[in-house]
């Protein structure tokens, strides 16, 4: 795993260095082999469409703005196609955290157990 | 002062609830510090990463939802009528758009162990240019917001002991308990006040939206009111008034999602379903919280017509103060709301503080300053800092009271800078072309934008920082993709031989 990622290497190796020369330390190849989770919603091709579809729906832009004078519940009509938007859109993010988002990997801390590497914090880089 | 206006008098029941919360808070930061497990950045600014679902959702929902929810927003809903009902979307969308990046941000940070965004910022792009930049303006967006929150801790104090304390009394004494818990317990005793902060919040708004749909004809009520006195405050948006409200979408949507604090909580799960769930909870309470602001400007644009725009930052106090003297139960239930609030408004300002502190201390202090800092001058450093900044944001608390500054702008002025940092987190995660100079280049000319914008109708050369109806922050957001999308198609980065384009 790669220890100089953050720069967090021991404080005895590099200390006396300007942090200018550090830069050589970060390692893209373990950064981008370790960033992919085991699923997530972007993967799902329907997602951000959806999302989008619930958006434009939400904006009036398809209501005349006299429609202000009929109410329901005390509310004007409009106003009610908004907040059902809303909790559409949150159904829709509450299902995509859920069901369409697996970690998958094991982290330095909690549920997942423990990172056998340690990870650069697992045990602070102080 | 509009004449309708009521007196609101709590009486010395509030300030003893008022004073027994503040004493339950600085116990909880008693109780932090002895749960420390050792002496390190991750313990104290993290909470060790051990947040399960119950403290995690709690922490996020206190911590987003602050006291510019309940009288900031409630406020914005009475000076634009109906059409702030948009609130509810993009505080929807806030959570929507953590489904974009959060689960590859929070696979790193399990995996690096970071404990600052910036952290990030810095291991994908190698940049110190850029990593600078980027918390220079989260710093400049936390700082605002946790000014806005004293502006508010103020006017929650004042209300609540019935004019027996002032303005800058309120701030100073809840400042200092927020202070003294914070330094002892760091994030655990920051997410365990938040815990019974949250819990206070979300009984406080369930009594309030019983309360205002309920009494004095509730809604319908209300709506003939507001027929009578201003009927285009009920009406649909008009074309312009339609763009407003996919540039407020755009700005609140992208921008409150990169709250550092929010991110940090991200870092502070124990582990991704804690996360999922708490995630996913998160979703639905704008259709409580920020429904319920926006129905709190919705009554009062009825009860209270003409008020000003200083006045409309305090009628969640006005609607809420028009119930009190009804029975016994209500006098109560609005004295344990009032209390919600005041959680609310500390349980952000908090988080929003020590955030600032752990990137002061981790990115700038520990990476340019010294290097070889011990945890514990680094934990010395980072609290020293964030007492000094909170002095400074008193003293300008102090300047926007005697000011017409109102809640709103403070927001704004935070949140079109912020929100100039998306590319780094939405594209960043993805786009392994994209470089650190495209990103730099998009960030420095969005925020120039931004600025020119914005300083051009402040000092009347142009009409309005709002051109065309779409705020000066999504301006320079739309030309700061540009700059990304165009210069990273342009100019790509050179990928390593082994990583996959």
């Amino acid at each position: 795993m790669d220890r100089g990622a953050l720069g967090h290497n021991p404080p005895s190796v590099r200390d006396n260095r300007p942090f200018s020369e550090y830069g050589d330390e970060r390692d893209p190849e373990a950064f981008w082999a370790a960033i992919r989770p085991a699923d997530e919603p972007l993967r799902h091709r329907w997602f951000l469409p959806v999302v989008v579809a619930i958006l434009v729906v939400s904006v009036p832009w398809y209501l005349p703005s006299s429609i202000g004078e009929r109410l329901a519940l005390g509310l004007p009509v409009w106003t009610w196609i908004t907040i059902l938007c809303g909790l559409l859109l949150a159904v829709v993010t509450a299902f995509a955290s859920i069901r369409l988002w697996r970690d998958g990997g094991t982290g330095a801390h909690g549920e997942q157990g423990q990172d056998p590497e340690g990870g650069v914090g697992g045990k602070d880089e102080t | 002062m509009s004449s309708s206006v009521p007196e609101v008098t709590f009486g010395p029941g509030a300030l003893a609830v008022l004073g027994g919360y503040l004493v339950i808070m600085l116990g909880l930061g008693f109780l932090g510090r002895l749960h420390q497990k050792e002496r390190s950045l991750r313990d104290f600014y993290l909470g060790g990463s051990t947040f399960g679902f119950a403290v995690l959702f709690l922490t996020l929902f206190a911590t987003q939802y602050s006291g510019n929810t309940l009288l900031g927003f409630a406020g914005r809903s009475y000076v634009q009528g109906t059409t702030y009902i948009v609130s509810i979307t993009f505080m929807v969308l806030v959570i929507t758009v953590f489904m974009i990046y959060a689960p590859r941000l929070f696979h790193l940070a399990r995996r690096f162990g970071y404990i600052t965004p910036t952290d990030f910022v810095y291991h994908r792009f190698g940049s110190h240019p850029l990593r600078i930049l980027c918390v220079v303006l989260l710093c400049w967006g936390l700082a605002n917001y946790v000014l806005e929150q004293l502006v508010a801790m103020g006017h929650g104090v004042e209300a609540i002991s019935g004019g027996r304390m002032t303005f800058m009394q309120g701030v100073l004494l809840l400042v200092g308990v927020m202070l003294i818990y914070e330094s002892l317990g760091g994030m655990r005793a920051v997410a365990w006040t938040d815990a019974v902060q949250g819990s206070l919040l979300l009984c406080g708004c369930a009594v309030i939206l019983y309360t205002l749909v309920t009494a004095d004809g509730g809604l319908a009520a209300a709506a003939d009111g507001i027929r009578a006195t201003a009927p285009e405050k009920l009406e649909a948006p008009d074309a312009r008034g339609l763009r407003t409200w996919v540039s407020t979408l755009l700005m609140l949507g992208l921008g409150v999602a990169l709250y550092p604090h929010a991110i940090q909580r991200i870092f502070a799960a124990k582990g991704e379903k804690s996360l999922r769930r708490s995630l996913a909870a998160m979703g639905f309470m704008p259709l409580a919280t920020t429904l319920l602001a926006f129905l709190i400007g919705f009554i009062a644009l009825s009860r209270f017509p003409g008020l000003s725009q200083l006045e409309s930052d305090k009628v969640t106090i006005y609607v809420l103060g028009g119930l009190i003297d009804r029975s016994p139960v209500m006098y109560w239930l609005i004295v344990m709301v009032f209390a919600a609030v005041v959680a609310a408004i500390m349980s952000t300002a908090d988080s929003a503080l020590l955030s600032i502190g752990s990137m002061f201390t981790k990115d700038i202090y520990k990476n340019y300053f010294r290097r070889g800092a011990s945890a514990r001058e680094m934990l010395i450093v980072g609290k020293t800092f964030a007492w000094g900044i909170m002095a400074i944001l008193i003293l300008m608390a102090w300047v926007s009271l005697e000011t017409e500054s109102s809640i709103w702008v403070l927001i704004e002025l935070k949140l079109e800078f912020m929100v100039q940092l998306s590319p780094v987190f939405m594209l960043g995660v993805y786009w392994r072309r994209m470089p650190a100079s495209a990103v730099l280049a998009g960030i420095v000319l969005g925020t120039l934008l931004t600025l020119v914008i914005w300083c051009g109708a402040a000092f009347d050369v142009w009409a309005t920082r709002s051109p065309w109806g779409v705020g000066a922050g999504v301006w320079g957001l739309l030309l700061n993709y540009g700059v990304c999308v165009g210069w990273t198609v342009l100019r790509p980065a050179k990928l390593p031989a082994t990583v996959p384009a």
